[in-house]
């Protein structure tokens, strides 16, 4: 049966890479006796599929990854059997039942995430305060388009932001987005927070901000389309059999 | 949220971050009780390369179970990072705790290969412990080592405390117990090395003096104070299904060389090839039993999750209950859907029947280590495979549908004829030959390919070719290229390909490998040129410890191209490992006569390993 799963990583695991992180966690199925599904050939591995990597120094609350279980006997105890294996810090939160093909998979099937900043405060000031901060997204978010330049393998192009975030708002010193994941048009949160610095007049790059640690981003959720068009998450897009 | 040594702007810039967290599943998180003796114990290479070590797991499980001891780790920093803890002054730390190793009460250095000495000294450098043994104070960590290089320990001589020659599972314990009993009467340090000159492997540099001749050979090596024992006998554990085992591996993040359980079927080899220090010094040969290795198999695959599963030996084809043992963990491993890695086999129809089932023959070669080009030269080092069994192999497995075949050989080994060099290609163009022979043009998937590899040969102490002369850079080269020449004339050339080590290497090593405690001033003096991480080719430079040797007045050329006289003191003469110097000495004669001595599973040769009174010995 096919499966989606629901985890969260923080604290110094933002220091572990997406493909380790895939690693870890066929390791972990594997000791917590998870009945996976296998590929044929001489050396058999469960698929794992997620749905979009996470950058080094971010943390998340809501990402996910589709696998394959060989039979269901394993399903209603997959998550807690899974936390027992789990390192500190990383946790399953929910497993649903997923129907459909490889187009519905999680990578395949994502559209938007919502992403948290949190600005620590040398930039709040820099800013001018939580007011102001709260004033200059506004403005910035009143803008009608919000051109970048994306940097691609035959060149460079011109991406218009503005249409691609869904809905976004401060609160003190966080400033949190819903925007656009699809493999078309993937709208990364330091690329999204430069383009607001550079409108403040700042210089400095969000991801400069980030490794010196003035700036933390974390990923809230993870959001595909239902029938109609509107976004749900990926773990509605199932059948939720198990949470945390 | 674990708090770690190094800030968040460092782990964001250095490369593979997850090297320095140490929140690796299975590692120890032992609650840290006032009184509680704080082991660290040390790979001096890179995380990833250090965690591939099976020593280690043993020994900090042993440690771990325990109640008065907490045993964590550390690895040689990446240089991106060694240069940011120089310029911000960042203590070295160990993983799990994140504490700096200056705090703990041992830091023990696992000593695998010499061109990781400098990295010892980065190490110390970065902990602040002070380089040489006799500086440092009561605060400061007791500084050991283990390992196979500790069966010349003297050109470390200067940097260590103590040194555990043998197998850590008999004095290390004791030895902890012997510093808390002294500590707890309020005794120094001096007082505890002194102790620790009495328990059985353990060798103190500083309770020892050397003196030389003239010639700068060695004239006598005589303790430095009454009491303390004049040879040091290495330890043997001599039940292997009745100790420590890690049966909660340590599971990384990052992706590490050796990815993957490890079972260790025996230790020690009888086959006795001349040029092979382990099989010398891990002597007697001792078997783990069948029932014990299947159940510590599982317990492994059970706490770690891994995919793989491999076998650690010396020569796994002469482990007593191979079929079974094998046959019984595929079956165990095709349940799990784990991979089992086998070891290099002699190739014979089981091997052959089962690398078939559990390997893709497509894409799998075929292994042999021939060692050297001629069967003279092969009888000269011992290594009693014949040409003859090479081809009844090679020719079952070319049935069988394989098309890949490695061949590890030699350079430069003792009595060398260009006769033995162009054995190289010409042996490995017949087998080449031997393919097309035997495989008629319609069932083959193109062309066979033989892979050649040869290294340099380096004498190691404690093996018949300690006595031995090596070459020249230029010269190792010259044979080099001699043979890369050759293998171009071959008939089947398309099907062959040849690679050989670097020559500059070798020399390095062979200098340290036989090395005496005057070598410690140029391992220093090389260090402080920066030099660090010399096993990776990018960042060793020959150049820097040419310079080294000259500014510190010592003659590289009088390890490597002498020949040992008969009556020599060797540096590593104090130690007993069993094995006697007159075997050795005799193996020597009987090499140069090219004359072979069996497997001592046929019949014993006396070597003296017997004296330990254990395993296959009589």
């Amino acid at each position: 049966m096919k499966v989606r799963v629901k985890y969260e990583k923080t604290g110094i695991n933002k220091y572990v890479g997406h493909l380790d992180l895939m690693r870890y966690f066929q390791k972990a199925m594997r000791r917590a006796g998870i009945d996976m599904k296998y590929t044929e050939g001489f050396s058999p591995h469960p698929v794992l599929s997620f749905a979009a990597p996470l950058g080094l120094g971010l943390t998340t609350r809501g990402d996910y990854f589709d696998t394959e279980l060989e039979t269901d006997t394993t399903v209603t105890t997959f998550v807690a059997r899974l936390n027992a294996q789990m390192a500190e810090d990383i946790k399953v939160l929910s497993i649903s039942e997923m129907e459909g093909g490889k187009k519905q998979n999680a990578m395949a099937s994502l559209a938007a995430a919502d992403y948290e900043v949190t600005v620590g405060d040398a930039v709040l000031e820099q800013l001018g305060g939580e007011t102001a901060f709260a004033e200059k997204w506004q403005a910035f978010m009143a803008q009608e388009t919000i051109p970048v330049v994306k940097e691609t393998k035959s060149g460079s192009e011109t991406v218009d932001l503005r249409p691609l975030i869904y809905s976004q708002g401060t609160s003190g010193n966080k400033l949190v987005f819903c925007v656009s994941a699809s493999s078309a048009n993937n709208v990364r949160p330091d690329t999204l927070f430069t383009a607001f610095l550079r409108s403040t007049g700042q210089i400095k790059a969000s991801d400069e901000m980030l490794k010196d640690g003035e700036i933390e981003i974390e990923r809230a959720e993870m959001y595909t389309r239902d029938a109609s068009g509107k976004l749900i998450t990926l773990a509605q897009a199932g059948r939720l059999i198990g949470q945390v | 949220m674990k708090k770690l040594a190094l800030p968040h702007d460092v782990l964001m810039r250095v490369e593979k971050p997850a090297r320095y967290l140490g929140n690796e599943i299975n590692a120890t998180y032992k609650e840290l009780k006032p009184g509680m003796t704080r082991f660290v114990m040390c790979f001096p290479d890179v995380y990833e390369v250090g965690m591939s070590h099976l020593g280690l797991p043993i020994l900090y499980s042993m440690f771990n179970t325990d109640p008065d001891i907490r045993c964590e780790r550390v690895y040689s920093p990446w240089p991106d990072l060694d240069k940011i803890m120089r310029e911000r002054k960042i203590p070295l730390f160990a993983l799990e705790s994140q504490d700096p190793i200056k705090d703990f009460d041992f830091l023990g250095i696992t000593l695998q290969y010499e061109m990781c000495y400098t990295n010892i000294l980065q190490v110390l450098d970065l902990s602040g412990i002070p380089l040489h043994a006799c500086d440092r104070t009561e605060d400061d960590p007791i500084v050991m080592a283990g390992g196979p290089c500790t069966y010349n320990p003297e050109p470390l001589a200067d940097f260590f405390d103590i040194f555990y020659m043998g197998e850590g599972e008999i004095s290390m314990i004791p030895m902890v117990h012997a510093y808390r009993e002294n500590k707890a009467k309020g005794g120094t340090r001096k007082a505890f090395l002194r102790k620790a000159a009495q328990i059985p492997g353990l060798y103190v540099p500083s309770l020892y003096k050397v003196e030389y001749n003239e010639d700068d050979t060695i004239k006598s090596f005589t303790p430095a104070e009454p009491g303390v024992p004049v040879t040091v006998q290495k330890t043997v554990e001599s039940d292997l299904d009745h100790t420590y085992y890690p049966t909660k591996p340590l599971v990384p993040f990052m992706k590490v060389i050796q990815d993957r359980v490890v079972l260790e079927i025996m230790r020690g080899c009888s086959r006795g090839c001349r040029f092979c220090q382990a099989g010398m010094v891990y002597r007697p040969i001792r078997e783990r039993g069948l029932d014990y290795l299947l159940s510590i198999a599982t317990d492994m695959l059970d706490t770690t999750g891994d995919d793989e599963l491999c076998l650690s030996s010396l020569s796994s084809s002469d482990y007593s209950d191979l079929k079974p043992l094998i046959n019984a963990l595929i079956d165990e491993c095709n349940k799990r859907k784990v991979n089992i890695e086998l070891p290099s086999l002699r190739i014979d129809s089981f091997s052959l029947d089962l690398m078939a089932r559990i390997q893709d023959i497509k894409k799998s070669s075929l292994t042999f280590a021939p060692e050297a080009g001629t069967q003279r030269m092969r009888d000269v080092i011992n290594k009693g495979l014949t040409e003859e069994e090479i081809f009844r192999g090679a020719e079952m497995a070319f049935q069988g549908g394989w098309s890949k075949v490695k061949l590890y050989f030699m350079l430069g080994l003792p009595g060398e004829t260009e006769e033995d060099m162009r054995g190289i290609p010409d042996l490995s163009n017949r087998i080449a030959k031997l393919y097309y022979d035997t495989v008629p043009k319609e069932d083959r998937r193109g062309r066979v390919q033989i892979t050649s590899s040869a290294s340099f040969f380096v004498p190691k102490p404690f093996t018949p070719f300690q006595w031995a002369v090596m070459e020249k850079k230029e010269e190792y080269n010259r044979r080099a290229y001699l043979v890369k020449d050759e293998f171009r004339r071959q008939l089947n050339a398309r099907s062959l390909y040849f690679q050989y080590h670097d020559a500059d290497v070798t020399v390095i090593e062979g200098i340290l490998a036989r090395g005496d405690r005057r070598l410690g001033r140029v391992i220093e003096r090389v260090y402080s040129y920066g030099c660090i991480f010399d096993a990776w080719n990018e960042y060793f430079d020959d150049e820097k410890w040419m310079q080294a040797f000259r500014e510190e007045g010592i003659d590289p050329d009088f390890y490597t191209l002498r020949e040992r006289s008969e009556d020599e003191i060797f540096p590593w003469d104090f130690i007993d490992i069993g094995v006697t110097k007159e075997f050795l000495l005799d193996e020597w004669h009987r090499a140069k006569k090219g004359v072979v001595t069996e497997n001592c599973r046929i019949a014993c040769n006396g070597c003296g390993a017997s004296c330990f009174g254990c395993g296959l010995c009589p």
